[in-house]
């Protein structure tokens, strides 16, 4: 029955949903990641900015 | 529609006429001061796109912390793709291949192609198609064809809802191209019947010009930052016209057609989708690729069409403004009207901007380079935090465009954001320079204040200096100077001399040029530059 299930297109296409979630959910905070790494270069740059003049 | 736009240039003129008014009653003492509020409120209110800007670049970072992607389920309806095709008989027997070709259930997947009276061989390949693939692909002709996109759409729309088997309907174009994974992707948002449309992100594919790849990296910035910014607000303002997915449920909450009013029948129908609470959808990692307009005259024309048809759905919907707020819901928000309105009214907030600082500079000369500062510092930091965010969210358009991503706004206003950062060092530099030339004399007493009011007014200097690339592109004798005027006055002035071309066409109630943008039509599948090649 597992086998029989396992290869039931049902379960393929939800295997496939699976992995799409996970893979687009890393890619995602992997964007958050970059995006706030950015922004607090951008606020040191500013900080350094200030302390110059 | 029209009388609209005209009370509201009238409103705009009698406001200017009062102020005109005041100054003129004002002493003389308190009149100077009233001018220099009025020209830094002009100044700042003009920054509205720049805070605009940093607002969206902001939503766009949080957007990796929402947890949308935990309430989805695998969710594979039956979907009716809708390609409408005008004379598309060398792409379109490709692209119904490719279609059904998607990693999707295949039973769950139909090509209807309407053929909007083509005139080249395109109703032979279709039929050939509907041939080889059955039921699965079918042929509509409009005899009486040529009325625009949206009415081929609605043709096959009311085809597809005219029985039972679709749950979801995906409008497309010929000549798109989607990844394997792209349908799967849109369509699992349908599990929540909330959604009722869901937007894919659109890249440009053929990036092989300057032009292309200024292009690549608008759509880096409006789609991939833009609309995740506006998934955070909670409303979109455009479902992409290439690639817009819609519940059954969610095209019957709309009467079952898209509008055909407009030149932005995409906005429309998004705004009304939104309108019958239903939410709209971004979803950046479902991707579509498409050929965009070749030359400046065609992207000129295309963005004109989109300006205007921007200009209409405001008017159209300007009760967001009064009693029936309420209705627009998620729309009326102030960050989406932030959103919308800045883009808008850009051309005028630009243009209110240089010139608040022009009479300054004029009238109190350190009051303006304060002012003149602080603007363009902010608009440093808009231009920063934008182009690292675009080149790091889309690391295969930052490979291609990176050049054009930094030449964006034009050379020229990066130098400026760069001497209103640094002024002294940029100062000393251009003074040695001019030592070194032995010029110092005239740098210090005529051309600094030449080139300091230059950099004033240049908000304003660089939208027509931008639009004359375009005339430049259409003599051959002058061709090369056009691709380096959109380098040095910048491509979002182009775009911006279109809004402010759309203001004059809608209000001379112009009749619209042909909806069809050139193209080379040379998008194949072997194109596609990732996976997205794979065949049945």
């Amino acid at each position: 029955v597992i086998v029989r299930d396992m290869l039931s297109l049902d379960f393929v296409w939800q295997t496939r949903f699976q992995a799409d979630i996970a893979h687009d959910v890393s890619t995602e905070r992997w964007l958050f990641a970059k995006a706030a790494i950015i922004l607090a270069i951008l606020v040191l740059l500013l900080f350094i900015r200030h302390r110059l003049s | 529609m029209r009388w609209r736009l005209r009370v509201a240039l009238t409103a705009a003129g009698a406001i200017g006429a009062v102020v005109l008014l005041v100054l003129v009653i004002l002493p003389a003492r308190l009149e100077s001061v009233a001018l220099w509020i009025g020209c830094v409120l002009a100044v700042f209110i003009g920054a509205m796109p720049v805070f605009a800007s940093i607002m969206q670049y902001l939503l766009a970072t949080v957007h990796g912390l929402r947890r949308r992607y935990a309430r989805l389920r695998g969710y594979y309806p039956n979907t009716a793709i809708v390609v409408p095709a005008r004379n598309e008989g060398t792409v379109i027997g490709a692209t119904i291949d490719h279609l059904l070709a998607m990693e999707y259930p295949p039973e769950s997947i139909r090509v209807v192609v309407v053929d909007d009276a083509s005139t080249d061989n395109t109703a032979d390949v279709v039929r050939a198609k509907a041939a080889e693939y059955q039921a699965r692909v079918v042929y509509l002709r409009r005899e009486h064809g040529g009325l625009g996109k949206a009415h081929a759409l609605n043709h096959g729309i009311e085809f597809v809802l005219s029985d039972s088997w679709a749950q979801a309907v995906l409008l497309s174009d010929a000549d798109v191209l989607f990844e394997p994974d792209t349908l799967r992707k849109l369509t699992r948002h349908l599990s929540d019947p909330d959604v009722g449309a869901v937007a894919a992100y659109i890249k440009e594919l053929r990036a092989d010009t300057y032009l292309a790849r200024f292009i690549a990296f608008e759509y880096v910035i409006a789609q991939a930052i833009g609309r995740r910014a506006q998934n955070i607000v909670g409303a979109l303002a455009y479902v992409a016209a290439g690639a817009q997915l819609y519940s059954r449920a969610g095209l019957e909450a709309i009467g079952g057609r898209i509008d055909t009013s407009t030149l932005a029948e995409d906005a429309v129908t998004t705004f009304e989708i939104q309108l019958a609470r239903r939410r709209v959808e971004f979803e950046g990692n479902a991707v579509a690729w498409e050929e965009a307009p070749t030359d400046l005259e065609s992207l000129w024309r295309q963005r004109l069409r989109w300006a205007r048809g921007s200009l209409q759905v405001s008017l159209q919907y300007a009760s967001i403004w009064g009693r029936q707020r309420a209705r627009f819901g998620r729309l009326a928000r102030p960050t989406f009207l932030l959103l919308w309105y800045s883009g808008l009214l850009l051309p005028l907030l630009m243009f209110g901007s240089s010139i608040g600082l022009v009479v300054l500079y004029v009238s109190n000369d350190a009051w303006a380079w304060t002012a003149f500062r602080v603007l363009w510092i902010w608009y440093g930091i808009a231009y920063l935090f934008g182009t690292a965010l675009g080149l790091s969210f889309d690391p295969r358009a930052a490979k291609r465009s990176w050049l054009q991503a930094l030449a964006y706004p034009g050379l020229v206003a990066v130098a400026i954001m760069a001497y209103a950062i640094a002024p002294q060092a940029i100062d000393a530099g251009l003074e040695w320079l001019a030592g070194r030339a032995g010029r110092v004399s005239v740098w210090g007493a005529g051309l600094r204040p030449v080139v300091t009011l230059f950099a004033y007014s240049w908000l304003l200097l660089c939208v027509p200096l931008a639009y004359l690339a375009r005339p430049a592109s259409r003599t051959s004798r002058f061709r090369w100077v056009s691709p380096l005027m959109i380098y040095l006055a910048g491509y979002g002035p182009f775009l911006c001399a279109a809004q402010t071309a759309s203001y004059v066409k809608e209000l001379s109630n112009a009749t619209p040029a042909s909806d069809k943008t050139q193209k080379t039509r040379s998008v194949t599948v072997g194109a596609m530059p990732s996976r997205a090649t794979s065949t049945r």
